[in-house]
């Protein structure tokens, strides 16, 4: 499905969608967003690509397997998790650094762990996809 | 305590990578750490001896109160003992047998995992606990059962031992949770022993002690599911040896150990113990006397020989305890160092069948030295500990007044005459004879493989000699805590000339006397159905055909019957909450219309006309695109109705599944569902889901807007969770167990999806 227009507006959509993804995700503690939409809002300029594209040029410019980062995200969360029973509190309690870095805002423990949720998200969108393309 | 066992478990782990690399160093390395748990152990006997009770708790599920609780009695501490003292013997042994085998790092980290979860076993003091290591003995068991996967007749007997012990341990875990419900001690067997009038007030006696028992049957291979244990000889000797006659199949005789004081005052514990125990002795007798192959007449001597533990316990009584509890010790001996012999012999002579043996006496001296020992042993010939234990065992039948106890001694009586029998087969046949092997070159086995028999054997002989020194101080702590008194073993070897010798003297008559019409007894043929595996096989095919009528029945391949299917369940389900809340029929609520907008109203109207225009139409990408209007339009009364989270979740699930459907749309078959009826089959059940949802939604509206949840998370969310976005915050904070159950749940359908996609068109790449 080769058209003009989406293959030159994908150019520069690209990078808009993922920046725009993590705009959404680190709003998403404060403002609607979170992990889970900017894990599918990132994930849309590389189905459209596959789309346009084909599976192998895709892949070739994707090079990492999508699973791969499922499976990263999965183990994130898993981890980000932990830190609060190192200190004896239930798995998966919340750790915050108590001082606010610039930009950021606040980091802790959720934000490793919603970060797990955007890439297995993200990775199991995209690898659904990848499948579906390829001939 | 807690940490030696996590320690064992480690080891295991990293045996795995190290061991088949480097056995040079893996294997001493393994060895110094064994030997330090055992010291480990040993430090405890001088305390344990004076009859102190060691008592170790590490929290671990705190809201549900269950915790690690260790326990160190008498009883505990001779299972650990014999648990590590044995394992380091195997794992010695092993290091040789499994020399060639590719997989031996796997094989020392099945072994280490399996000596943990026994040790668990024997240690745990929490009920909870103690059954998680249970099954994990089955576990480990069933891997290493299974441990030549390539045979087919290996990865059978892993199933079926799988099934038989993990089914009983269901069994036991409800058993379990009977007397928790009865007593109320928080699984806390400490607590739980000393309360056995709280158990027969609750009425759950019965049920606790039958489902009890059908978990020591199983693990301990008793009739009618004692035919797993033969067929577990499939896996390795130096398995057989350790899991299948030492220490695991002896994890049913612990519990009912442990149990006793509980229910010692029960009839029904008795006979049904005693019962099952006598029948599986002498079914077990019989059929080992009728083997030919060496670990398979092994295998059912420890069926019967669990038999005898069993029908002890049932006896009841501080002198069959006694008996049992020095019993079971000799047992281990013998069969340990027979079992590890007859692994020897395999190994060196390429067979165990005793008819095809011959000579070793002369060919392989240490291990025949070691049979011969253990085969006197088994057989309870003077001056071995099988002699002490059997002339216990005859004395607690003889002088208990149990009304059973005659019938007992009688089938105790056979079942010894052919244990004599088919030691004298071993003994004579494959040690004396002289035969095929005579000419043939044999070595002794390596070192490490002749010496744990012949360690063992020696215990045999020298317990044998001085029971009173070498085994009774332990043994008499741990009969005590069986029937919780005082203990009262006084062991020596020679009784004098009594009834009892004069009994044991008559059963070695009279297994010589069936020595010699072996080859008769043997030909009795039987029919199939006699045969229990048999029964195994019938019920597992019936299942397996049960269970694929019912597949092709519900998993039809049909999309849309699994969602009528799932939609009528899930209705069936709502009507019964409907009708048993009492809720009924409800009005819809008050002012349900009060402010509507007309923007309202065109979404509405949307939706109404996209599933009217649904109805009529003929082509799949149009009802794609047609869902995608009422999935916009929904998503549009969410921003309307100030959820925009949920918004834009739904405006990006539907773009995503639109875009997934257009990738895939043109390898759908035709669209099918032309022919009218079909249509019309699927309105009622739309039509209800519809009615019900409605219904739902009303009583949902009805309800208390400013419910407690509701304030309590927009509350905390900012003062402990630090976000705005309560939504966000319960999904990565507050419910982010439940988060990372549904992102787990993602990444296994991706994976389903890989392997379906992958599976078809055979692309392996991605």
């Amino acid at each position: 499905m080769r058209t003009l227009i989406l293959s030159t507006i994908l150019r520069a959509l690209t990078p808009l969608f993922i920046s725009f993804a993590l705009y959404m995700f680190f709003r998403g503690h404060n403002n609607p967003g979170g992990g889970f939409i900017a894990g599918l809002i990132a994930s849309i300029p590389f189905m459209l690509h596959a789309m346009v594209f084909g599976y192998k040029r895709t892949t070739r410019v994707f090079r990492i397997r999508p699973r791969l980062l499922a499976g990263l995200g999965l183990l994130l969360a898993l981890i980000s998790g932990m830190f609060s029973v190192l200190r004896g509190e239930p798995y998966l309690s919340p750790v915050w650094v108590d001082e606010k870095l610039p930009v950021i805002g606040k980091v802790g423990t959720p934000i490793f762990f919603d970060f797990g949720v955007l890439l297995v998200v993200f990775g199991v969108v995209l690898q659904i996809t990848f499948l579906l393309t390829e001939e | 305590m807690l940490f030696s066992l996590l320690s064992i478990f480690l080891a295991g782990l990293l045996a795995a990578f190290f061991y088949r690399r480097y056995p040079k160093v893996a294997l001493p390395v393994l060895s110094l750490f064994l030997l330090g748990i055992i010291a480990y152990f040993a430090r405890f006997t001088a305390p344990v001896l004076q009859g102190e009770v060691l008592i170790q708790e590490v929290p671990w599920i705190n809201a549900l109160d269950i915790h690690f609780t260790f326990l160190l009695d008498g009883l505990s501490l001779f299972f650990a003992l014999l648990i590590t003292v044995f394992g380091l013997l195997i794992l010695l042994y092993s290091s040789k047998y499994m020399e060639h085998s590719a997989q031996r790092g796997r094989f020392v980290s099945y072994l280490l995992l399996f000596m943990g979860s026994m040790l668990g076993v024997v240690l745990s003091a929490n009920l909870i606990s103690l059954f998680v290591f249970w099954e994990l003995t089955s576990f480990s068991s069933f891997l290493l059962i299974g441990f030549n996967h390539r045979q087919e007749a290996s990865r059978r007997a892993a199933r079926q031992a799988l099934l038989i012990t993990s089914g009983g341990g269901l069994a036991l875990m409800a058993g379990f949770i009977f007397l928790e419900i009865a007593t109320g001690s928080g699984y806390q067997l400490t607590e739980l022993l000393t309360r056995p009038e709280a158990v027969a007030d609750s009425g759950l006696r019965t049920a606790a002690i039958i489902l009890i028992a059908i978990g020591a049957i199983s693990k301990s291979a008793q009739f009618p599911l004692h035919f797993w244990l033969p067929n577990a000889m499939a896996a390795p000797t130096p398995v057989s040896a350790y899991l299948h006659a030492a220490t695991m199949v002896k994890a049913g005789v612990y519990l009912l150990f442990r149990l006793n004081p509980l229910f010692q005052e029960v009839a029904l514990w008795h006979h049904l113990l005693g019962i099952t125990g006598a029948l599986t002795m002498t079914l077990g007798a019989w059929k080992a006397f009728q083997e030919d192959d060496l670990k398979r007449i092994l295998a059912y001597t420890t069926v019967s020989a669990l038999g005898i533990l069993f029908m002890m316990v049932g006896l009841g009584g501080e002198a069959a305890v006694n008996a049992a509890m020095v019993y079971l010790m000799a047992h281990a001996l013998y069969k340990g160092a027979l079992f590890l012999a007859a692994g020897s012999i395999d190994h060196q002579t390429g067979s165990r069948r005793i008819s095809q043996l011959s000579d070793l006496m002369r060919k392989m001296p240490a291990t025949a030295a070691a049979v011969l020992l253990s085969a006197a042993s088994m057989a309870g010939v003077l001056p071995l500990l099988g002699f002490v234990g059997k002339e216990l065992l005859y004395d607690a039948l003889y002088h208990s007044g149990q009304e059973w106890s005659m019938i007992y001694l009688a089938l105790l009586f056979m079942a010894g005459a052919f244990f004599k029998a088919v030691s004298i087969d071993i003994v004579y046949n494959a040690l004396i004879r002289k035969g095929n092997l005579q000419d043939k070159t044999i070595r002794e086995a390596d070192v490490f493989m002749a010496f744990p028999p012949l360690l063992m054997a020696a215990v045999s002989l020298l317990a044998g000699i001085a029971p009173a020194l070498v085994v009774e101080p332990l043994l008499k702590w741990s009969a005590a805590d069986i029937y919780a008194a005082e203990p009262s073993m006084k062991l020596k070897l020679w009784h004098g000339f009594n009834r009892v010798f004069l009994l044991s003297v008559a059963t070695l008559l009279a297994g010589a006397g069936l020595y010699v019409l072996r080859d008769r007894l043997r030909q009795v043929s039987k029919p199939a159905w006699l045969d229990a595996d048999y029964w195994y096989d019938a019920v597992v095919s019936t299942t397996e055909t049960l269970a694929k009528a019912s597949t092709e029945i519900l998993q039809n391949g049909y999309l849309r019957n699994y969602i009528a299917t799932v939609i009528l369940a899930f209705s069936a389900l709502l009507i019964y909450a409907l009708v048993d809340g009492g809720l009924g029929l409800p009005r819809p609520p008050e002012g349900l219309f009060n402010g509507l907008q007309i923007y309202e109203l065109v979404i509405f109207a949307l939706v109404v006309l996209a599933v009217v225009f649904l109805f009529n139409i003929r082509s799949r990408l149009i009802v794609t695109a047609t869902f995608g209007i009422i999935g916009y339009s929904i998503a549009l009364a969410y921003t309307l109705f100030s959820a925009p989270d949920v918004a834009i979740t739904q405006f990006l699930a539907e773009t995503l599944t639109l875009i997934l459907l257009i990738l895939i749309i043109h390898r759908l078959p035709p669209y099918t569902l032309r022919n009218t009826i079909t249509r019309i089959k699927y309105l009622p059940v739309a039509i209800l889901f519809g009615v019900l949802m409605t219904i739902t939604s009303w009583i949902i509206l009805e309800q208390d807007k400013d419910s407690a949840l509701q304030r309590y998370f927009l509350e905390k969310s900012i003062s402990e969770g630090k976000g705005q976005n309560a939504v966000n915050v319960i999904l990565v904070d507050f419910r982010a167990l439940d988060t990372l159950g549904e992102i787990t749940v993602l990444t296994v359908t991706m994976i389903g999806i890989i392997a379906l996609l992958a599976f078809q068109t055979d692309r392996a790449e991605l």
